[in-house]
């Protein structure tokens, strides 16, 4: 899969992998993980998403985060 | 290196900082840095990660395991190279597919059992449903979740799976019509795959279409 059909899927399929066809979802991921071009292209549509800011799971995932690093 | 996070008061004062500055702040040990970035990157991280994962609560995990990578890494990221922004996003890809890949390894995880049941959606039915099940380990996590289905749903489904029944054999052990096997079919496998995905109940009885006894 090149970059380009990758963007191609995106257009069809969405952004969500549970709803594309397996194999091709497992295709795109693997595209992922050997092109960083494939990757910020995957974030910038992510980042084109509306979505609300969620403070309460920031703080919650701040202080998870800060209790792993306290422990020994 | 700093070994523990540490609260500064000068949070008011961080939400100018570049990312580049709050990165070094908290590699150096600033709990208030760290609670900017996560202002500033944890919803969009957490929206890619949701969206290759499927599951929220896994997705929040991987967002943890970003900024654990942030923190442990010596060699994380540098001014020179791309945005911080552009590098902890591919990050979390990363960090994504790979948390991905090993939920669906476990044999027990929902995505191996929804597989299965891919595996069978088109009714085609040859006798072999039973042996695609290919270990005991998940022919009874699937038992366990189609018991838990509204009546007919469960029924199909127990027939086709776990005694190999064609369609129209199912039709006629219960006396339904071909259209309403099949939908009893794929609503059950659409109602599993539901279940499996986020652990909610099951809807009321599906009692369509069967025929009237006589």
């Amino acid at each position: 899969m090149t970059v380009t059909e990758f963007e191609r899927l995106i257009d069809l399929h969405g952004l969500d992998f549970a709803v594309w066809p397996t194999t091709l979802a497992e295709d795109a991921l693997d595209l992922m993980l050997t092109s960083e071009a494939a990757q910020d292209l995957y974030a910038d549509r992510c980042g084109r998403e509306e979505g609300a800011a969620d403070p309460v799971a920031n703080a919650a995932l701040a202080e998870r985060i800060e209790k792993s690093l306290r422990e020994p | 290196m700093v070994s523990v996070l540490q609260s500064f008061d000068l949070a008011e004062e961080y939400s100018e900082c570049p990312d580049a500055r709050l990165y070094e702040l908290f590699r150096a040990g600033d709990a208030a840095a760290l609670r900017i970035l996560l202002d500033r990157h944890a919803g969009m991280l957490r929206r890619m990660a949701r969206n290759i994962v499927g599951d929220e609560h896994e997705a929040e995990d991987v967002v943890q395991e970003v900024f654990l990578t942030l923190w442990n890494r010596q060699d994380a990221w540098s001014p020179g190279e791309a945005k911080f922004s552009t590098w902890i996003y591919r990050v979390g890809v990363n960090k994504a597919i790979d948390h991905r890949r090993r939920l669906r390894a476990r044999p027990e995880s929902p995505e191996v059992l929804t597989r299965t049941l891919d595996a069978g959606q088109d009714d085609h039915g040859d006798g072999e449903q039973q042996a695609r099940l290919e270990d005991d380990q998940l022919s009874a996590r699937l038992r366990a979740s189609v018991a838990a289905l509204p009546d007919n749903q469960k029924r199909a489904l127990q027939l086709f799976y776990f005694e190999d029944q064609t369609v129209e054999q199912i039709c006629f052990i219960m006396d339904a019509t071909e259209q309403s096997v099949r939908a009893f079919l794929k609503r059950g496998r659409q109602a599993l795959r539901e279940q499996l995905r986020k652990g909610k109940k099951i809807s009321p009885d599906d009692r369509h279409g069967v025929r009237a006894p006589h």
